[in-house]
């Protein structure tokens, strides 16, 4: 189905998720618009969990984040009390919880966007309007952070291997020597840039102000249907002020 | 010399497709071995299974008679230094002089009233002294390569992986790797991944080439 | 006699005023039809020659530059950026920084896009190329799933749907496997029997086994090679 649903659809349901997640602040809409994300996804074609455990390590970051938030919001009724110490309150749990479902919101955003070929997302963002570098940057860089993601991990393996137990290091030391993961890492994408603009200039990349395409989108009804859907949705949800 | 890699029954799949299949392999310690075949073939897969870089679930792989799977990376990288096809990976710091001090400053099993004499003898020996104070970002490949290599020979590996050590260079460069690998020939095992014939033909004591996820023969 | 399509005349170049010269007095002469192979040694000046003749330097690469470059007889610094890569298309060593796109007819539809030419004639152009290249049956593939020397020649391919008469490769078999470097230089002796000029440029002189005439760049210098390098 995915190769069906117009690019800029799923640009406008991603526009729609990611809005009701910025200004929701109710839990239990935006655990809804997750779960309603994650469907769509798959049903595009995409596979959100394949990405998850990808990025786990990186989610273990966030979820300390989470944890740090909740306990260092004081205000609201205590929900874990441990020897008289109030260690989290409601409105802490219920900010974390927000914070949670906001971040899984954009990497499902992310995941609906990469079920088009970059070809039809630039295609779709130009016919939208916007200029072609933009949307011919957004789609290099989709291209290049599955890569970047392999390269903090293959430098993380490479710091292990050369002995060195990062685990049994003082916390200190730990943050330390991940931050020795980024000059790797900056070094070889700036290359990678540096070699990327040299080919494309060389294929005259901006050589006038405008260009021909191969490709051309046209809206179907399912597109103006599932858009039709979002928006009414989204309307609904301010409307009631359910956000 | 002993068997100090073992691999029984090794399969391998990425994305249900198979990459590996029923390998079976025992490296002696000291022994110079290649493996040879096209891009793509799982030379470099079979490379990272044997470092736990990839974790596997079907067959055995054993360093020393230990299960790798079994093994932290940290074990592993004591016991074998491997060489990224790309060397900028493991190139962790500004300086190459900080990148031969990096293991020194984090490891607590070596001994670091010895680091100044062993720095000293690896940049002759790699030839990268008028290079210390240079930064990383502006090393050429091949320097890059020396200085990494040079790296992982500071930690007194019992073997050696290099993943396709001779991508990017020339004749020059392949000499001065092709002395270096001579220099340490007798001291310590090496496996070798590269599609380079005649390279492989000069050190190799065993080459093995993998056809089809399979070895087809050694 | 076959057309001289690229001249290098009397070439010099540093990077900086306080710089050694890289390149010293370089002459060439590229005709049609005709491949010109280039060894030499890292830090020799041969991708420094490339970004000269392909007009990056001094257009886009600053630095101490006196010559003079011609494409087909006109002087490459009154030609304007997007004019050269119409004459010419450089290939470079790694084909995972110069694709772009999942599908190869995307590939090699982005240049002549960049250029506005038409549609049609832009379809009619890839179907030229990859039948030049004998790759139709790799049209719709994922060029990043495809096999080294496969990648590198739809690198090929999308540098000749510009319609470039000229073909520079920059170390373009160095990180590619012997079956790899089969089809590649397939494609090359192809493109030569078509009538494009073509400079290989390599630090491995088997690579060059296919060039009329190799070349090494020794001390900033190009000498014709007369035989063993050892």
């Amino acid at each position: 189905m995915n190769n069906t649903i117009d690019p800029r659809t799923k640009l406008f349901l991603v526009l729609c998720i990611s809005t009701i997640g910025l200004i929701s602040r109710d839990v239990l809409i935006l655990f809804s618009i997750t779960i309603v994300g994650i469907i769509i996804s798959k049903i595009f074609g995409g596979n959100f969990f394949v990405l998850i455990k990808r990025i786990k390590k990186l989610l273990y970051v966030f979820f300390f984040i989470i944890i740090i938030q909740s306990i260092f919001t004081r205000q609201g009724n205590p929900v874990i009390v441990i020897g008289g110490f109030e260690i989290v309150t409601d409105l802490g749990l219920n900010r974390a919880l927000g914070y949670m479902f906001r971040v899984l919101i954009i990497i499902i955003s992310g995941v609906i966007i990469s079920t088009s070929s970059e070809r039809n997302t630039i295609q779709g963002i130009v016919q939208l309007g916007l200029p072609y570098e933009f949307a011919f940057m957004t789609a290099v860089g989709i291209k290049f952070l599955p890569l970047l993601i392999e390269e903090f991990k293959d430098t993380y393996m490479a710091i292990q291997l050369r002995g060195i137990n990062i685990m049994k290091l003082p916390i200190w030391e730990r943050f330390k020597i991940t931050s020795y993961i980024f000059i790797p890492v900056v070094a070889s994408t700036l290359n990678k840039a540096k070699k990327l603009s040299i080919s494309v200039e060389s294929r005259a990349f901006r050589a006038y102000d405008r260009r021909t395409s191969i490709t051309s989108l046209k809206l179907k009804y399912k597109d103006y249907l599932i858009i039709l859907i979002s928006l009414t949705t989204a309307f609904a949800l301010i409307y009631l002020k359910w956000i | 010399m002993k068997d100090f890699i073992v691999i029984k029954g090794l399969d391998f799949y990425l994305d249900s497709k198979a990459i590996l299949k029923n390998i079976n392999l025992t490296i002696d310690s000291r022994q110079f071995i290649s493996i040879r075949g096209a891009n793509g073939c799982g030379k470099t897969t079979l490379s990272k299974l044997i470092m736990g870089i990839y974790p596997y679930s079907k067959g055995s792989i054993k360093i020393e008679d230990r299960e790798v799977s079994e093994m932290s990376l940290s074990e592993i990288g004591r016991k074998i230094g491997y060489l990224f096809q790309n060397p900028e990976k493991q190139i962790f710091t500004s300086t190459v002089l900080e990148e031969l001090s990096f293991i020194y400053k984090y490891r607590e099993d070596i001994d670091k009233s010895r680091k100044e004499k062993e720095i000293d003898e690896i940049l002759d020996t790699f030839d990268i002294r008028n290079l210390k104070n240079k930064s990383t970002f502006f090393l050429s490949q091949g320097e890059k390569q020396r200085v990494a290599l040079a790296s992982v020979l500071l930690n007194k590996p019992k073997y050696l992986i290099l993943d396709e050590p001779t991508t990017g260079l020339d004749y020059k460069r392949k000499e001065m790797l092709s002395e270096i690998l001579d220099k340490y020939k007798n001291k310590i095992g090496v496996l070798l991944i590269s599609h380079d014939y005649n390279f492989v033909k000069k050190h190799s004591q065993k080459i093995i080439s993998l056809e089809g996820g399979c070895i087809v023969y050694e | 006699m076959n057309d001289i399509l690229l001249q290098g005349k009397n070439i010099y170049f540093k990077y900086g005023e306080k710089d050694s010269q890289i390149l010293e007095n370089i002459n060439i002469d590229l005709q049609s039809g005709k491949i010109i192979g280039i060894m030499g040694l890292s830090g020799s000046g041969k991708t420094t020659l490339i970004q000269i003749l392909n007009g990056l330097i001094p257009k886009r690469v600053p630095g101490s530059y006196k010559g003079k470059v011609l494409i087909k007889g006109d002087d490459i610094s009154k030609i304007e950026v997007e004019k050269i890569s119409r004459e010419i298309g450089t290939v470079y060593q790694d084909p995972d920084t110069q694709i772009i796109f999942s599908c190869v007819e995307d590939e090699l539809a982005f240049g002549p896009e960049n250029l506005c030419i038409k549609k049609e004639k832009i379809l009619k152009k890839i179907e030229e190329v990859l039948k030049l290249l004998n790759m139709e049956h790799l049209r719709y593939r994922n060029p990043n799933k495809l096999s080294g020397g496969e990648k590198q020649l739809v690198v090929i391919a999308s540098v000749l749907t510009l319609d470039v008469d000229i073909v520079i490769l920059d170390e373009s078999m160095s990180q590619i496997d012997d079956k790899g470097k089969i089809l590649i230089k397939k494609g090359i002796e192809r493109l030569r029997d078509s009538g494009k000029g073509i400079i290989m440029v390599e630090h491995d002189i088997d690579n060059l086994s296919i060039a009329d005439d190799i070349f090494i760049l020794q001390g900033g210098e190009l000498k014709r090679f007369e035989g063993n390098l050892l």
